[in-house]
């Protein structure tokens, strides 16, 4: 029994000199957003139609209004908050309606079900988290209002209850399965019998069972007399309402679930349907094999391609091995789609500029603070595009979205070297567990969360907060604002959709602060655009590190699976492919696609304590890239201001090994050292990091790296997430803007970038 | 807040009664205004003397009333469960575990004259006392009196204790606490006695609330209080109380019945005793720390002067009562978590003047250690919306953890923030003040 009452949140006010208008605004502080949102897309086009999703708190009014984000709001140390309010038909004061979230997985058979008075279940069960408080594992329920429960949990144990409208209810139950252990499980209902009976029998280590090793069963004593099963439907992994509108998330059952077979008799001589999870991995169909058609449908994305009963460690892909993947993993805490209603659409006009944009919604009274929904517009078709395309990293805003890590994670404290900093926003995460988790969190039951999806309020993807992701991504927008850069905003998803298309108008990509996880049309579609002469400024770090996927149809979520790291959300081996198309998935290094390939450096480590700056290397003084450090004093250091830490080196960095595929005629222009040794202890592994052979230079390092690609094209990587935040320093006049912007005018001017003469 | 006024550590060598009447009774203060008004609430409507009542109507008089008892506070985890006892019987206890993991134990057994309450009226006390001391509490559902004589009740505390000390709970605890108030202060002295002459467990403190250790039911506090019909501790209730437990008996001298009777108090667990200042017991508690004293056992007597029998049942009602238990709190925690030495100085020193960027290895160490504790109870900090001061902040036990903010503790610059909160956990690792140079 887990103690969960007394989630009172009013704020402690031990001050007793606060004056009422200080306490008011304490208290609005601490309150989170009571007006929460998300949008179908994260891209348009202008012209293209995005739809807003909103509910507010008690139904309370709120006001909204669709705001151009220029720059985060990062208080007196930078810039300032620049949010220009765009007239639309939206702005203005709207009724506000409150809109539940059902978290939790299930899978539902609308039926109606070929049964009439007698109907069994057959199924294979993987408890992996056992509770008092009971989880379904299959509710039948029948048009006239009838239901048959088979539910678990450590009080009453496995128990198959019959309950008809009236309210007249009967049940049976056995002891409490084993957790972790392959089970078959029956339920059978014969109303003209009047019996209800249950059975268990634990799986040898491989294999099907036979014959179940414990079975109850009572009479139905007149209970079901007059009742039928027409028009029943099916519920694996959870009840439903009493509407029968959605499930219930306290019902919703925490473990795996394998071939669920239905009978119309209770012998099983006659199959009604037969569930294949096998079939459709990557979907949210489960397939019927009887050939009676009665396929279902997945809410919520619980996982797939994960190990079933039959697992025999033969394979490590769900490709090839049909029978050992033929399970699904549901969680109480999978959420694929919060399911609200729309609340409205814009459109933004044809002609408008490219650029982040955000619905801003917030309750009417301003009881508490605003809640941010961004998104990107391309330009319109057949409008002119710029030159210049700043990449919206979306795909990693998606790993990241509702990290209840940085809020909850014990360690988060001693990795970052510093007290975690949060507000009301944050704090949405632990009062409202139904807006889900990352992948950077696991499920209730330990397992690791491998979808995470933008289709529901998202608290990290917004231009205040933490400086990280989006308010870094705004720093670059702003100091290309700043210096007077005309450019586009292209995302990540528009590359997942159309490949090398969304990006070839271009000359120049510049990418956000932590591009971290790319999907494969968007490595194809890099690769490709720096082959073909383009240039690519890479003003970030632990980029391009991980493979991303995207389910077939949710093109709202990314999969990210972490097979062999030594974390806690990592998956085993046996798990590594991805179920959305079965590839391989991990860091790009691990499957043979090293970032620094692409940009000539790759991760090294982090440290959130303390940020440095870089010096120039001895190749820098080249001709062949002495002009990125045109303007500065020639002994000058890069970037030892900003406002992430004090430098421009840091957070996240990435430095230059040819053993890792960095381009062996790369120049290391500069080079960050002196990080504090909390970056000694984050290094992933020791090993991957041993020093140089030569041992020159601090192994702990970013490395700013200048690679031609061939055909006129180039790629400037500085190798650290912190780069973004030294940008505006002193009025934009300082050597890490002078660097940027060097390397932008000429990977601008569309004189092809010479190849090195390497004789 | 307790000050040291009001905490009276008495280590005297004389065990005269007249002496002791003299340094502790004493006290000039009045009765707490809350327990006054709440105790005077019940004594207008009560039905008579305690021992002129069926058992079974006192039991069912439904003493726990969240108004007094106070808002029950999460904790990490409680489960129910059973421990087996004497002769395999199964003693009921409910186990608070403030955070995962291996912890200190404290088993507790309640209050009532071996007759009344249970787990339940000691439940929003055992919440505390497992949140604020860190400790892993066992309340124990010992069988009552008269049903049930000695020695049923202490051989279930006993069961329970050693239950706990053994790895019970699924770990074995490195410090195991036992306590208990009034008749539970009884059963906790009892098994400390019993612990010390079995040698079957190393017990690091005992914990007696108000306890009844004797007989001597003629104490100068008894004199005093005794007929206060708001106390309803009379000697004749405090006879009946003993009578039901000792069987109709009182001649037993088993000192796992009558603690006080014992031959000898070397070598028992040093003490924590409380004796409320308007408590008939109060000397009862006084005199067996002293015995302990004597016979050169620590024990620390608390005395809280204006509080009454029974305030750790209060907390909801008497202000004074809950502020009484989180000093109590305080020194369970210091003594179950004992201190290590303070590292040098030259640590902090070097934090406060490096508090980000790269420290000395074992600056660094001593950093992880600060910053890796669990969630629950954690600091954080809460920015404002002008995104240039920050408040004190700190998470629950709850899960999810609840946050809360101190608003009166607030920087204007990071750096501070980290000093404050260094200072403070330098503090609560190694009893140690930090001064800010």
């Amino acid at each position: 029994m887990t103690d969960m009452t007394a989630n009172t949140s009013d704020p402690a006010t031990s001050d007793a000199t606060s004056s009422d208008a200080e306490l008011a605004r304490q208290q609005r502080l601490f309150r989170s957003p009571a007006v929460l949102g998300y949008g179908d897309v994260r891209g348009i086009r202008a012209g293209e139609t995005i739809t807003f999703f909103v509910s507010s708190e008690a139904d309370a009014t709120f006001d909204a209004r669709i705001v151009r984000l220029r720059s985060p709001e990062i208080g007196p140390i930078g810039p300032a908050f620049k949010q220009d309010t765009i007239d639309t038909p939206i702005n203005g004061t709207h009724p506000g309606r409150f809109q539940p979230i059902h978290i939790g997985s299930c899978a539902r058979i609308d039926g109606p079900l070929p049964v009439e008075e007698t109907v069994r279940l057959d199924v294979l069960v993987f408890a992996t988290l056992i509770e008092a408080s009971p989880r379904t594992i299959a509710e039948l329920r029948t048009d006239s209002g009838m239901t048959l429960t088979l539910r678990h949990g450590s009080v009453d144990g496995l128990e198959a209850v019959l309950a008809k409208a009236d309210g007249a209810r009967t049940s049976v139950s056995l002891p409490v399965l084993a957790e972790r252990t392959w089970t078959d499980v029956f339920v059978a209902i014969d109303l003209a019998g009047q019996t209800l009976a249950i059975g268990t029998g634990v799986l040898p280590a491989v294999g099907v069972l036979d014959a179940p090793a414990a079975t109850a069963t009572v009479s139905l004593a007149g209970l079901g007399d007059g009742a039928g099963l027409q028009g029943a439907s099916l519920t694996l992994a959870a009840s439903l309402s009493d509407d029968g509108s959605h499930h219930e998330s306290a019902t919703c059952f925490n473990g795996k679930l394998e071939r669920p077979r239905l009978f119309s008799d209770t012998d099983r001589q006659t199959l009604v349907a037969e569930w294949d999870f096998w079939q459709g991995i990557p979907t949210s169909t489960i397939t019927d094999v009887s050939g009676n058609g009665l396929d279902g449908r997945l809410v919520n994305m619980p996982s797939r391609g994960i190990r079933g009963a039959r697992w025999t460690g033969d394979n490590l892909t769900w490709m090839m091995d049909p029978a050992g993947y033929a399970a699904i993993h549901f969680h109480d805490t999978d959420l694929a789609d919060a399911g609200w209603q729309p609340t409205f659409a814009y459109t933004p006009p044809v002609d408008t500029p490219s650029g982040c944009y955000a619905l801003r919604v917030k309750p009417t009274d301003d009881s508490t603070a605003e809640f941010y929904v961004p998104f990107f517009v391309r330009p319109g078709a057949g409008q002119p595009h710029n030159d210049i395309a700043f990449v919206v990293p979306t795909t990693t805003y998606g790993a990241y979205a509702n990290m209840h890590l940085r809020v909850t994670a014990q360690f988060n404290e001693m990795a970052h070297g510093r007290l975690t900093v949060l507000d009301s926003t944050d704090f949405l995460l632990l009062r409202m567990p139904e807006l889900g988790r990352s992948t950077y969190d696991v499920h209730r039951d330990g397992s690791p969360v491998v979808y995470s999806s933008m289709s529901r309020p998202v608290t990290n993807f917004r231009p205040t907060g933490r400086m990280y992701k989006l308010c870094l991504d705004l720093m670059i927008i702003d100091w290309l604002d700043a210096l007077g850069y005309e450019f586009d905003c292209v995302t990540e998803d528009d590359m997942d959709t159309e490949g090398i298309a969304a990006v070839q108008p271009y000359r120049v990509l510049i990418t956000g602060s932590h591009p971290e996880y790319t999907t494969r049309p968007q490595l194809d579609a890099y690769e490709q655009f720096v082959h073909d002469g383009g240039r690519l400024m890479y003003l970030g770090g632990n980029g391009f590190y991980s493979a991303a996927e995207v389910p077939p149809g949710h093109p709202d979520v990314v999969e990210v699976r972490r097979p062999g790291q030594d974390n806690l959300w990592r998956v085993n081996h046996a798990e590594a492919a991805s179920s959305s198309s079965g590839l391989p998935t991990g860091m790009w290094r691990n499957i043979g696609r090293p970032e620094n390939a692409l940009t000539g450096v790759g991760f090294i480590t982090q440290g959130f304590d303390k940020c440095t700056f870089y010096r120039r290397s001895a190749a820098s003084y080249d001709q062949r890239v002495a002009w990125i450090f045109a303007g500065l004093a020639p002994d000058e250091v890069i970037g030892d201001f900003g406002i992430l830490q004090g430098g421009a080196a840091g957070y996240e960095i990435d430095r230059y090994e040819v053993a890792k595929g960095s381009p062996q005629h790369s120049v290391v222009v500069a080079s960050s050292s002196g990080h504090s040794n909390l970056y000694d202890v984050m290094v992933p592994s020791i090993l991957d990091t041993l020093p140089d052979p030569n041992r020159t230079q601090d192994p702990i390092r970013a490395d700013m790296v200048f690679t031609e690609t061939g055909n006129g094209g180039a790629v400037f990587a500085v190798g650290s997430i912190a780069w973004s935040g030294s940008l505006s320093h002193q009025g934009y006049a300082n050597s890490v803007s002078t660097v940027t912007k060097n390397v932008l005018d000429r990977f601008v001017d569309p004189e092809p970038i010479p190849a090195p003469n390497l004789s | 807040m307790l000050t040291d006024e009001l905490t009276k550590q008495l280590r005297r060598d004389a065990l005269s009664w007249e002496t002791f009447a003299v340094t502790v009774c004493s006290v000039s203060s009045d009765l707490d205004h809350d327990a006054a008004t709440l105790l005077g609430g019940w004594a207008a409507t009560a039905k008579g003397p305690v021992e002129e009542q069926p058992v079974e109507q006192l039991r069912n008089s439904g003493l726990i009333n969240p108004a007094v008892t106070g808002e029950s506070p999460s904790v990490h985890m409680v489960v129910d469960t059973v421990v087996t006892g004497t002769e395999g019987v199964s003693v009921p206890v409910r186990v608070y575990r403030p955070a995962a993991g291996a912890l200190p134990v404290i088993v507790y057994a309640h209050g009532g004259g071996w007759t009344l309450l249970s787990i339940d009226s000691a439940d929003t006390f055992c919440r505390h006392l497992a949140n604020g001391t860190g400790c892993a509490v066992v309340s124990v559902g010992y069988r009552l009196a008269p049903e049930h004589p000695f020695p049923a009740a202490f051989d279930d505390v006993w069961a329970a204790t050693a239950w706990a000390a053994r790895g019970g709970l699924g770990w074995v605890p490195q410090r195991v606490a036992v306590g208990g108030d009034s008749a539970g202060g009884n059963l906790a002295a009892a098994v400390a006695l019993h612990a010390r002459d079995t040698n079957a467990i190393r017990l690091d403190l005992q914990l007696l609330l108000y306890p009844a250790t004797s007989l001597d039911l003629d104490t100068p506090s008894i004199r005093e209080l005794g007929d206060d019909p708001r106390f309803r501790l009379s000697a004749g209730t405090l006879r009946w109380f003993w009578s039901n437990y000792l069987g109709g008996d009182l001649s037993i001298t088993d000192p796992r019945a009558v603690p006080a009777l014992a031959n000898s108090f070397a070598g028992v667990a040093p003490a924590i005793i409380v004796t409320p200042g308007f408590d008939p017991l109060r000397d009862d508690g006084g005199r067996y720390a002293d015995l302990l004293t004597a016979a050169g056992v620590s024990a620390e007597l608390l005395v809280p002067e204006t509080l009454p029998h029974g305030f750790i049942m209060f907390l909801g009602a008497v202000a004074a009562a809950r502020a009484t238990v989180d000093h109590v709190v305080q020194r369970v925690k210091a003594l179950m978590n004992p201190q290590r030495p303070a590292p040098p100085l030259a640590l902090a020193e070097e934090f406060h003047r490096v508090p980000f960027g790269t420290h000395s290895a074992d600056l660094q160490m001593l950093l992880h250690e600060m910053r890796s504790g669990p969630i629950a109870g954690k600091p954080f900090l809460f920015i404002s919306d002008t995104n240039a001061e920050w408040a004190l902040g700190r998470f629950s036990h709850d899960v999810p953890p609840v946050p809360s903010i101190d608003w009166s503790t607030r920087f204007t610059t990071l750096e501070d923030a980290e000093w404050h909160v260094f200072k403070q956990r330098w503090s609560q690792m190694f009893g140690q003040e930090l001064g800010d140079d």
